[in-house]
């Protein structure tokens, strides 16, 4: 049954379960792992919580370790109730769920394990009324993708409306992208494929559409008349969190720069789609990242990059280690933990507004957003009053954590005389909807389920964001750009502050 | 306070603006109450209510931080009079946001002004919800549900019928509280036809069985169950004719009423509710704990499958914001109400 056959149902009109799904069986592959463990299992007994899970629901874990089902929905039991945002948990949702979840053990290229999976999922559609609704959730190491979906489509399971969810970082590099590309695209349609992007999923992204476009006061003002720069902040001041062998191979570019911060910066950049669908949202966001103007050589790359590492210092209080001394983190390391660009987009919107985009492990504070600043006064009327900073106007969009939308503006403060402040308008979500959040996970999972991939990373889009940061991994690989140091807790290296003072501006301060 | 007796209603008015705008002056340190309001409540009860119903109002206020106004009818005040008492509600969370709330009392004349002195008040660029209370004088709700976005009824104490009047005669949206607390109901039965052998069948039901726990005043329709039967049969094209309902295709629907007395669940609400479709049994029933329920789908020969759901109860104040925030389902409690108002046992 297809989701559409659930608008079938009349007596689901006007409900929240409008976004349910049709029956189907959710594998998560990587079952063991952990973010089955802290996210997935959560998200999935979240939405079961709030009865938006579908009537016929299963659940099978797959993954390399020897474990029996009771073992399996243990573990999961521990993990639901560590990491759910509802708690104490609801017993009865939990068993329901739990009578619907199994497990499979087996290496994700062995031809066995996947009989027994086709199996086991043909039992659960006669048992658990799935009924032939399949989505493959593959929280795996990107080298393990094309194994599982070869592995599946010669066990016959990859055959539409089969969908497989992919999770970043989809390739390591361009050419990797491209590749994967190919090989998902030889087995699967692309309206199978859903690559995640989380950052997506949470609520004040997708309200960055609805502020531009659902709105009528800012997209006059969302352009090159009217904007003089954008800032894309993601900091976070935690640190690489004991993943020293993922972050070696890896680096921030890759981690935060090439999906979250490019996926911002779409959706600030891009044209109104014309209309609310996967392909219409995602042909505007592809061609944003076409516009992108790609750093040539060593020499652009070194003028409008940063790249730097955290040594050691204090964050939130507590005195922390540099980088290099993190465990699996080699001591003459030059991954970069924090990087800063500036981004050109070359289309007759934003030409000439410089996007500067800075993002790094072990800053200041945690927080994620987007600053439009827009241009200064063209004459300054009331230069001579105490307090007249000339600070021109600057709309906030923060996406975490406290998510909201504030404006900075100028006003008279009263009295007899001519005196200004700058103050802000502030919105707060958390203030004027007061209930909780859902995860972002809790989001996707529902729309990989549902087959609705606007919220899902194109392979044209994910090989465009590798394509941009390509020739900056290129020369950082080859030594032509140096690696700067900051102190953790700090806002950044000083390089960064070159980079955007060259522009006549500063970074804000969140 | 504003002292009663005042020949002149806009003389009142503007001793409660005067308060209004005093409540917002800085203290003496020079500090501003921050305040921030997303819509106007107006609520209208009766004056034997009021006290126990400004506790609900308040809650809600500070959740959807709202600008509220309590409206009261008082036959002991000079006919003309309009008291009102103004203070500022502040919530303390990790900001300390304040809204106004007002209350106002009108003599039996006045409140014939209700709606002019509520314009004056009220901020207009914010949507105005009417909540409907306890006792509300029905003149009252009329002359201000015509400038409501949304007018709240709770079909339990206003009755089915009075409640689908005053819809019809609502141009702005309508929620009823009453229906917010079957939606768990409705959910359940409604994902018991996502199932195709099910969905196929929902055409061919045949006979509905609505069980509710008995109110004290005896066995009679509540309005959840009534409201129940009337998002079924406007939801499936149903209709009434001379006490019977017939289904779109013009048969006969057997429907049937019991009760149950429960002293864990509150009167007048849903324990079970039975569909026969086709040769498929569904059932909801609410499980030996109050929290439960099992969902069950028998067909012929089969074994029933069941499911247990939780189905928590919600405290009124989460019902009524709830009600507020949610803007579907304006036309499925139109539907419903009018449904119920018309079918037999309403």
């Amino acid at each position: 049954m297809s989701s559409d056959a659930l608008t079938d149902n009349p007596l689901r009109a006007g409900m929240a379960g409008e976004l349910g799904v049709a029956p189907a069986a959710l594998v998560i592959f990587g079952a063991s792992g952990d973010l089955t463990g802290r996210k997935l299992l959560p998200g999935i007994y979240n939405l079961a919580r709030n009865r938006l899970l579908p009537s016929g629901f299963a659940l099978v874990g797959f993954a390399r370790r020897p474990l029996s089902d009771e073992a399996f929905r243990a573990r999961m039991l521990e993990q639901v109730e560590a990491h759910s945002r509802h708690r104490p948990l609801d017993r009865a949702v939990w068993d329901d769920l739990a009578r619907g979840m199994s497990y499979v053990q087996g290496s994700f290229g062995d031809d066995a394990a996947y009989r027994t999976l086709a199996a086991r999922l043909a039992e659960l559609d006669r048992v658990r009324g799935t009924a032939g609704g399949r989505t493959f959730y593959l929280a795996v190491p990107p080298a393990e993708v094309r194994t599982i979906v070869d592995a599946l489509a010669r066990a016959g399971l990859a055959a539409p409306p089969a969908r497989v969810v992919v999770e970043k970082p989809f390739g390591v590099d361009l050419a990797s992208a491209v590749e994967l590309n190919r090989e998902l695209r030889a087995k699967l349609d692309e309206r199978q494929i859903f690559r995640i992007d989380h950052y997506l999923g949470k609520e004040t992204v997708q309200n960055l559409l609805v502020l531009r476009f659902g709105n009528t006061i800012f997209e006059p003002l969302w352009n090159r008349s009217h904007v003089s720069h954008v800032e894309l902040t993601v900091a976070e001041h935690i640190g690489i969190e004991g993943r020293g062998k993922f972050y070696e191979a890896t680096g921030l570019l890759r981690d935060i720069v090439q999906n979250h911060a490019l996926q911002l910066l779409s959706l600030v950049a891009m044209e109104p789609p014309i209309a609310w669908d996967a392909d219409a949202v995602r042909d505007e966001k592809v061609k944003v990242l076409r516009a992108l103007r790609p750093m040539r050589d060593a020499a652009e790359v070194a003028r409008r990059s940063v790249r730097a590492q955290y040594a050691a210092g204090v964050v939130r209080g507590d005195q922390v280690s540099g980088y290099r001394e993190e465990p699996d983190v080699a001591r003459d390391s030059t991954v970069e933990t924090y990087v800063a660009l500036e981004v050109a987009v070359e289309n007759w919107r934003w030409a000439g507004v410089p996007f500067f985009l800075r993002a790094g492990k072990r800053l200041a504070k945690r927080v994620t957003e987007i600053a439009i600043h827009f241009a200064p006064l063209p004459h300054p009327l009331f230069r001579n009053a105490p307090g007249a900073m000339g600070t021109p106007n600057t709309l906030i969009l923060r996406i975490q954590p406290d998510e909201g939308i504030a404006l900075r503006f100028a006003t008279k403060i009263p009295g007899q005389a001519m005196a200004l402040r700058d103050v802000a308008m502030d919105f707060r979500y958390g203030t004027a909807f007061g209930h909780e959040t859902p995860e972002a996970y809790e989001r996707l999972l529902l729309d990989a389920m549902r087959g609705d991939a606007t919220l899902f990373t194109r392979h044209d889009e994910a090989e465009m964001q590798w394509a941009y940061v390509d020739p900056i991994l290129h020369a950082w690989r080859n030594g032509e750009a140096p690696l700067d140091s900051y102190t953790a807790g700090s806002w950044g290296p000083e390089a960064a502050e070159r980079l955007i003072s060259r522009a006549g501006f500063d970074w804000s301060k969140p | 306070m504003t002292s009663a007796g005042a020949l002149r209603l806009s003389d009142s008015l503007a001793r409660i603006e005067a308060e209004l705008e005093a409540l917002w002056e800085p203290d003496s340190t020079g500090a501003a109450k921050p305040r921030a309001y997303t819509l106007n409540l107006v609520a209208v009860v009766g004056l034997d209510a009021s006290e126990a119903f400004a506790g609900l109002v308040g809650e809600v206020a500070a959740r959807l931080l709202a600008r509220t106004f309590t409206v009261t009818v008082d036959p002991r005040l000079a006919p003309w009079a309009l008291s009102g008492d103004v203070r500022a509600v502040c919530s303390v969370g990790e900001q300390r946001i304040c809204a106004e709330q007002v209350e106002l009392d009108f003599g039996v004349m006045a409140a014939q002004r209700a709606g002019s002195i509520l314009e004056a008040l009220t901020e207009a660029r914010l949507r105005t919800v009417l909540l409907v209370g306890p006792g509300a004088p029905r003149d009252v709700v009329a002359r201000l549900a015509p400038a409501s976005a949304l007018v709240v009824v709770d079909s339990a104490r206003l009755g089915v019928g009075a409640s689908a009047e005053l819809a019809a005669s609502t141009s702005g949206s309508v929620a009823d509280l009453a229906f917010v607390r079957g939606r768990r109901w409705r959910e359940m039965v409604a994902r018991l036809f996502d199932e195709p052998t099910a969905r196929a069948a929902l055409p061919r039901i045949s006979a509905v069985e609505i069980t509710h726990v008995e109110l004290p005043s005896g066995p009679e329709a509540t309005a959840e169950s009534a409201l129940f039967l009337g998002w079924l049969g406007s939801q499936l094209g149903w209709r009434t004719s001379s006490g019977a309902v017939l289904d779109a295709a013009g048969s006969t629907v057997a429907v049937r009423r019991s009760t149950v007395v429960r002293e864990d669940v509150a009167a007048g609400c849903l324990e079970s509710v039975k569909i026969t479709a086709g040769e498929l049994e569904l059932a909801v029933a609410r499980d030996t704990d109050a929290e439960h329920v099992r969902c069950s789908m028998r067909a012929p020969g089969g074994a029933p499958a069941a499911r247990r759901y939780s189905i928590p109860h919600r405290e009124a104040a989460e019902e009524l914001a709830r009600a507020i925030s949610d803007p579907r389902g304006d036309a499925l409690v139109r539907g419903a109400l009018a449904f119920a108002a018309s079918a037999p046992g309403a």
